[in-house]
């Protein structure tokens, strides 16, 4: 069974009327179906503002789906501690009036875990050590720490109940390379100890490289491109799937030039393919069909009407570090 | 996408022969708090010119964003600058009166901050709050051009609306807008603007920051975990380590010479070199504690250390290019 399983999810949110006097939609995700194996980790990455926050919201139930089913081990109700959300904005995911300390403890008191003062505490320092952090920031409150150190608090927070699925939404956005390599090191570890499942949103396409096994690439609320990680990776298929890998800047790599124009807004989303008012191989059809997510030959899937003339080639990234 | 203007000169002071636009000396930040007092920045200093951009990089915690706080002088109530000197095109900063500081912000430093949900109120619509800091809004081809800039094009006719409404990565662009492109400061303080970009919006964001460098002589501290990112923009890079700027090279150099182990250490845990699933490398120990310690504060983690470094806190040393503060500083290590 899977860890989740999601079908057809939509979410659109209606916004108060503008100065045009209507209220409208925001198509923030529309139609997306996906499901991650138990012990697995599904990476989803794409432009800002595509919708994978709203996905992991929805996954937590922090977010009502418009549309669309989501089941965890196979069920719709799940209790709180199955999954749970290391959410992308610490900041607001804490009650900036209390401390570190409260933030952890207070998950293991609602659930009844590590009963007693003693054995919290100790469960409390063994949760901060995990993270790399240590006892001296249990008495101070989300004001008074580091950006990244914030970040690894919610970590720690989100493991403190044991859940058998993570959500996490940028988790390693705000930390420097050795911390972040200690927070990848600590996932791969849980997911082969206990069987965790991950969905993984992040930004650092060599994160999303090193842990996922499936990649999901998002466009203005819908799938790109879905597929084993490697393959995605090495010879990315969807037009978009290429912008994005070609545009990642590195020590003696420039990037590509970034693509041309505008984003499309998720009020009034582009008829046809999303992605056709940007994509370098468009054609008229493109503006009037949508594409459906169809599997290659490879078993990856990409929707683009012009699939079957589209050359898989490698990305920069490989050509990069075989040179080095 | 290459800077224009790669620093030649040496790393302490600016390439040109001008006086630097800024320029730190010695600067100390300590935090108050109920364990004791946390000293998380210490004698740093660095110099920048006109149209320099300086990458900062540096441990988690190792005082990025309490530097460019205390530049703006918006230091939470419980920290305290304890020495130091910060003069800004010939004005010292940490000397001036609160409403000149101000006015300063206002229109000269410009500051984009760690945490763009903080720097937000969130009961009030995004719309309204971009006319808050920047006047001459109501001209819609204006707002046009400044959202249109940092691709948010899309969200013109969402400004009503409120904060939480936004993506993460929406709302930091809203920001380099209101900062940068908005005020066209002489100085922006860029606290990890790009971290919740994408790598196409990326790219757009850190090509804008550049032509506004070549446009105007904007200069800019540019605080990133991202090497790839830092390679790209800055002309001189800073490494800081448990509050203290422990290297400052111009970034070929950095890359090609690290002289600090922390730094070396730092190349190496880049995750792109290894194989899927292999653990990656991390530095081993932790940094805590670090910046009590009498000696160098990396010392406990460093493969080359010697006694001497347990004792006694470097000085910084010059080699080559590089401003280095380590007593091994120039061996073959
Ligand atoms: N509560 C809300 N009301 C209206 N629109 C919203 C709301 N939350 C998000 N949106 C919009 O939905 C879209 C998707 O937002 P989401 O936060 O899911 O993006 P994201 O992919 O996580 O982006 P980022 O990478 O920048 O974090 C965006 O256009 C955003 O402005
Ligand atoms: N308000 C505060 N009260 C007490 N200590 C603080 C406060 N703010 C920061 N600190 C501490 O000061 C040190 C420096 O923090 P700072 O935010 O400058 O780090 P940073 O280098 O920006 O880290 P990151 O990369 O994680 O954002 C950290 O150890 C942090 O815990
Ligand atoms: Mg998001
Ligand atoms: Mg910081």
């Amino acid at each position: 069974m899977s860890a989740i399983s999601v079908e057809h999810l939509s979410k659109h949110y209606l916004i108060r009327s503008g100065r045009r006097g209507q209220d409208r939609l925001v198509h923030a995700v529309d139609g997306v179906s996906f499901e991650v194996p138990e012990g697995r980790t599904l990476a989803i990455i794409g432009e800002s503002g595509c919708g994978k926050s709203t996905v992991a919201r929805m996954l937590v139930r922090l977010a009502e789906p418009t549309a669309g089913r989501i089941l965890v081990h196979g069920r719709e109700e799940t209790d709180r501690r199955t999954i749970q959300l290391v959410s992308q904005n610490p900041w607001s995911a804490l009650n900036r009036r209390k401390t570190i300390r409260h933030a952890l403890e207070q998950p293991l008191v609602v659930h009844g875990l590590h009963p007693g003062a003693a054995a919290r505490a100790a469960r409390v320092r063994e949760l901060l050590e995990l993270v790399g952090l240590t006892e001296d920031y249990l008495d101070r409150r989300p004001g008074g720490v580091s950006g990244g150190e914030l970040q690894r608090v919610t970590v720690a927070r989100a493991l403190a109940v044991e859940p058998r699925v993570l959500v996490l939404d940028e988790p390693t956005a705000s930390l420097d390379v050795s911390v972040k390599a200690l927070l990848v090191n600590l996932l791969m570890d849980l997911q082969r100890r206990l069987g965790l499942s991950y969905v993984l949103i992040t930004h650092e396409l060599e994160i999303a490289r090193h842990l996922a096994d499936e990649v999901a690439v998002m466009y203005l609320g819908r799938f790109a491109e879905t597929g084993d990680a490697e393959q995605v990776f090495s010879a990315p298929g969807h037009p978009y799937t290429r912008a994005l890998l070609a545009a990642v800047p590195g020590p003696g790599r420039e990037p590509a030039a970034p693509l041309q124009g505008e984003v499309p807004s998720a009020v009034a989303p582009p008829p046809g393919c999303r992605f056709h008012t940007r994509c370098p191989l468009a054609i008229d059809i493109c503006a009037q069909t949508e594409p459906e997510l169809r599997p290659g030959p490879d078993g990856r899937r990409v929707a683009c009407l012009r699939q079957d003339e589209l050359v898989l080639s490698p990305d920069p990234v490989d050509k990069e570090t075989e040179t080095r | 996408m290459a800077p224009a203007t790669r620093a030649g000169g040496t790393a302490a002071t600016s390439p040109s022969g001008d006086p630097p636009l800024l320029s730190v000396r010695d600067l100390a930040v300590t935090f108050r708090t109920r364990n004791g007092e946390v000293p998380a920045v210490r004698e740093v200093s660095f110099d920048l010119a006109r149209g320099e951009i300086l990458g900062l990089v540096g441990e988690s915690g190792s005082g990025k964003s309490t530097v460019l706080t205390a530049l703006t002088r918006m230091l939470p109530r419980n920290a305290q600058v304890t020495a130091g000197h910060i003069g800004f095109d010939g004005t010292d900063l940490l000397g001036l009166r609160e409403a000149g500081m101000r006015r300063l912000r206002g229109d000269r430093i410009g500051l984009i901050p760690q945490r763009p949900m903080t720097s937000l109120s969130p009961a009030t619509p995004v719309g309204r709050q971009l006319r808050w800091h920047l006047d001459g809004l109501d001209d819609a081809g204006r707002l046009r051009e400044l959202l249109g800039g940092v691709g948010l094009g899309a969200v013109l006719d969402r400004l009503d609306g409120y904060p939480f409404e936004f993506s993460g990565g929406q709302l930091q662009r809203l920001l380099i807008a209101v900062a940068a492109l908005g005020k066209q400061p002489d100085l922006l303080l860029a606290d990890e603007p790009t971290t919740t970009l994408d790598a196409t919006v990326q790219a757009q964001v850190l090509r804008l920051l550049l032509e506004l460098r070549d446009r105007v002589g904007l200069a800019m501290v540019f605080v990133t975990h991202d090497l790839g990112v830092i390679s790209q923009i800055s002309d001189r890079i800073g490494v800081m380590y448990a509050g203290r700027l422990v290297e400052i090279a111009p970034t070929r150099e950095l890359f090609d010479a690290p002289r600090h182990p922390y730094t070396q250490a730092l190349l190496e845990a880049i995750p792109g070199r290894y194989r899927r699933g292999e653990p990656l490398r991390t530095i081993p120990g932790t940094v805590t504690g670090a910046n009590r310690l009498a000696g160098c504060p990396f010392a406990p983690r460093c493969a080359a250390a010697i006694d001497l470094c347990h004792e006694e806190n470097p000085v910084t040393r010059e080699v080559g290019t590089s401003l280095v503060g380590c007593h091994r500083a120039g061996e073959d290590l």
